[in-house]
């Protein structure tokens, strides 16, 4: 553990007290959501407005016969947010409810709240029981609505299915069904949360609903239904028809309405003088034509016409702009505006990368909401270090040889020398959820396998033995590959490097092994924890003076098509003693 | 009988307001508290009929601003109606084309009117595409292809 006494080196590296570089990565830090208060709230915001949005965990909301393990009993599932969801068992009155502050969202937003759950299994009591629900300010009167876990088929059922809020599926893989919807504006403080059946079903009918995870409490507001938008009659559709190509005449419909022609014609009128025109062909003025006299408008109007797809004429009022007046305009927009206009231009792009943008889209008092790193002590820092997290622009991943402390290092395969490589019909790159990576490299089909690396030393720990590996996968037993010895080595720069051989999958049939008979030399690659495999292409000793290894990994003797080989990169880390 | 301020327009045109109207641009309000606002306070990069629209602007915020105040004690649901009232205003006033409309952003920030300022920014950009910006701001794409399409790419969750 020695190494690790330079706390402010490594600080700087630990993913968990990173300082969020801008405003912009902050913005998207807090998209996604984290646990507040003690994990009873999970809070984040939505993306395209900046909104704040908030799940109630189940432990915050009461439950009748909650505590009582024979009637609901509190489990942890993988896929929630929280630590603890409530399961159903058994119970006759399914009832819960609960309030929340409304300070935690953003002030003059419609907000929906949804009910957020799993079912186990069919035989479960819901079928066609109508739920009350409702959410309404504390002190008012609620309105009520109906929600159905299961909705039968059976069109005898006296319940009026139109009256049922809408209940969906989530991305998440959990159901969402819609309990009411609220206006946060200042002033109101809190809000209460109603779900009952008061049918009375028989005990013990209700059975097997799993995971009231959560009431949800979301921000509805779009673009697509926003206020402002319909009160500013934003985005509505131009339509360009080309009366004549020369002279230039395109009718722009929708254009203006007629009041803001009417206002246009009624500032102009006073300013109409007959023009000059310009004869095309020879170039001088000719004021035989008077165009002003029956238009009625000025140029302005005309002069957007010919501004299609990057065509454009005539100047643009925001040529004289600083990028910083543009960050200001921007700001006043809405994230997705922003991440919309930065393709506009480059001076755009670089207007929306502004801290004083992303600055004006976080919530008032954000600061307070980032999730703090705990207090770090040296230990806490070496066990957050352990973690591998990724460094160099995600070109390498880094972490903390636990056991020993000894500094790890995963290169991605895209900082190999893969032959063929950039050719798409022979390897191509992807992104697969289990890498560690952004982009893994496939093997699709090449007959000259060849993959070389180098990596700066400095980056390891001294006075060690590594031992580096390949780590990867195979697909359909990776054809033409699978069973054939495979060239490997790893070794300073400058110095021989030895060479040894591995299999990427090790199986053979009877066969071919008669055929070509076992050999023993040739190492077969191990399965690794993280259900990637490895296989290992050499050792070398780290010591003061080394600054460069380098290591190839070759098959170019087999004249058959390889193939179904994906690799994830090169990971070194200590030799363990045999 | 309240004061008047002056305005004048870059054509040399003269605008008279009342003093409280001239208050909601805090530019003005600065020169006023320093007290050199006689003669006239000339506007050499505002026009006149930009000038014309944020006066107007001004003028429909004070009375408003008046009325709530006059229905400060018996707070009910006319408050909210009179919110509902000036926004449906606020966007009647930005229906203009789109020079007037940049114009009017930009005398509202040399002015300082954030009100106005934040309805005319809104106005430009919210809810466009990246096409119909090029073309309403006559903007060049200097982008390659391939640039645009790595942007694009970058913020693709706001395409969907």
């Amino acid at each position: 553990m020695g190494e690790v006494s330079s706390v402010g080196l490594y600080t700087s590296l630990a993913p968990a007290s990173r300082a969020f570089l801008s405003k912009r990565e902050l913005y998207f830090a807090l998209c996604d959501h984290f646990l507040i208060e003690d994990g009873k709230k999970s809070f984040w915001l939505e993306k395209g407005s900046g909104k704040k949005c908030v799940m109630l965990a189940a432990r915050a909301l009461w439950i009748t016969w909650g505590s009582s393990p024979e009637y609901w009993q509190w489990i942890s599932m993988p896929e929630s947010r929280f630590e603890e969801v409530a399961e159903l068992r058994n119970v006759c009155a399914f009832e819960m409810g609960g309030t929340m502050n409304t300070q935690v969202m953003s002030p003059g937003t419609h907000y929906s709240a949804y009910f957020v759950y799993k079912k186990r299994n069919r035989r479960h009591g819901f079928r066609d029981l109508p739920i009350q629900v409702g959410v309404g300010f504390k002190g008012q009167d609620m309105p009520k609505n109906f929600i159905c876990f299961d909705v039968s088929n059976d069109v005898n059922k006296q319940w009026p299915r139109k009256e049922l809020m809408k209940s969906e599926k989530r991305e998440d893989g959990w159901i969402e069904a819609e309990i009411g919807d609220f206006f946060n504006e200042e002033g109101c403080d809190e809000i209460e949360l109603l779900i009952v059946s008061n049918s009375g079903t028989g005990f013990p009918s209700i059975r097997g609903l799993q995971g009231q995870k959560a009431r949800y409490l979301r921000d509805v507001s779009r673009w697509a239904n926003d206020k402002d938008a319909e009160l500013l009659r934003l985005g509505y559709a131009i339509l360009f028809i080309l009366i004549s190509w020369s002279p230039r005449i395109i009718v722009l419909h929708n254009f203006l309405s007629s009041e803001e022609c009417e206002y246009l014609k009624a500032i102009a009128r006073p300013r109409l003088q007959v023009s000059t025109v310009v004869n095309i062909k020879t170039g001088k003025d000719s004021d035989t034509i008077d165009t002003n006299s029956r238009m009625g408008q000025k140029s302005s109007v005309e002069s957007k016409v010919e501004g299609r797809g990057g065509i454009v004429t005539g100047p643009s009022p925001f040529d004289d702009l600083p990028v910083e007046c543009i960050s200001n305009i921007i700001s006043f927009t809405s994230p997705r505006d922003a991440c919309v206009v930065a393709s506009v231009s480059k001076t755009f792009g670089s207007a929306v990368q502004s801290d004083s943008v992303w600055e004006k889209f976080l919530p008032l008092g954000y600061a307070s909401m980032i999730p703090q790193p705990p207090a770090f002590s040296t230990k806490e820092l070496y066990f957050a270090l352990c973690d591998h997290f990724l460094i160099e622009d995600g070109k390498k991943s880094f972490w903390l040889d636990k056991a020993g402390g000894k500094k790890c290092i995963m290169v991605s395969a895209n900082e190999l020398a893969i032959t063929w490589g950039n050719s798409p019909q022979h390897w191509q790159w992807i992104s697969i959820p289990e890498s560690r990576f952004e982009k893994v490299a496939e093997l699709l089909s090449v007959w000259w396998f060849e993959i070389r690396g180098k990596m700066n030393t400095r980056l390891l720990s001294l006075g060690t033995r590594y031992s580096a590996y390949i780590v990867f996968k195979t697909v359909n037993k990776c054809p033409g590959l699978a069973d054939l010895p495979v060239e490997v080595g790893v070794g300073l720069v400058g110095q021989e490097i030895p060479k040894q051989l591995i299999y990427f999958d090790g199986y053979m049939d009877k066969d071919a092994k008669k055929e070509r008979g076992e050999m023993r030399d040739v190492m077969k690659p191990k399965k690794r924890e993280d259900g990637w495999m490895e296989a290992e292409l050499g050792e070398f000793f780290n010591e003061e003076g080394c600054n460069e290894i380098e290591l190839s990994v070759i098959e170019i003797k087999s004249p058959y098509w390889k193939c179904g080989l994906i690799i994830q990169g090169i990971e070194f880390r200590p030799t363990t003693s045999r | 009988m309240s004061k008047k301020i002056i305005f004048e327009s870059s054509e040399g045109e003269s605008f008279e307001v009342d003093e409280a109207v001239a208050l909601e641009c805090q530019t003005i309000k600065n020169m006023i508290e320093d007290d050199c606002t006689d003669g006239g306070i000339p506007l050499a990069n505002v026009n006149s009929a930009t000038l014309t629209k944020v006066i107007d602007y001004c003028k429909k915020h004070v009375e408003a601003a008046a009325a709530a105040e006059a229905n400060a004690g018996d707070k009910d649901i006319y408050g909210a109606n009179k919110d509902i009232e000036l926004k449906t205003w606020d966007e009647e006033f930005v229906k203009v084309d789109q020079p007037l409309l940049f114009d009017l952003m930009l005398a509202a920030n040399f002015l300082i009117i954030p009100g106005l300022l934040d309805l005319t920014c809104k106005t430009m950009m919210r809810g466009k595409t990246v096409l119909q910006i090029r073309e309403i701001f006559h903007i060049k794409k200097d982008y390659t292809d391939a640039e645009e399409a790595e942007v694009r790419k970058e913020n693709a969750w706001a395409f969907e």
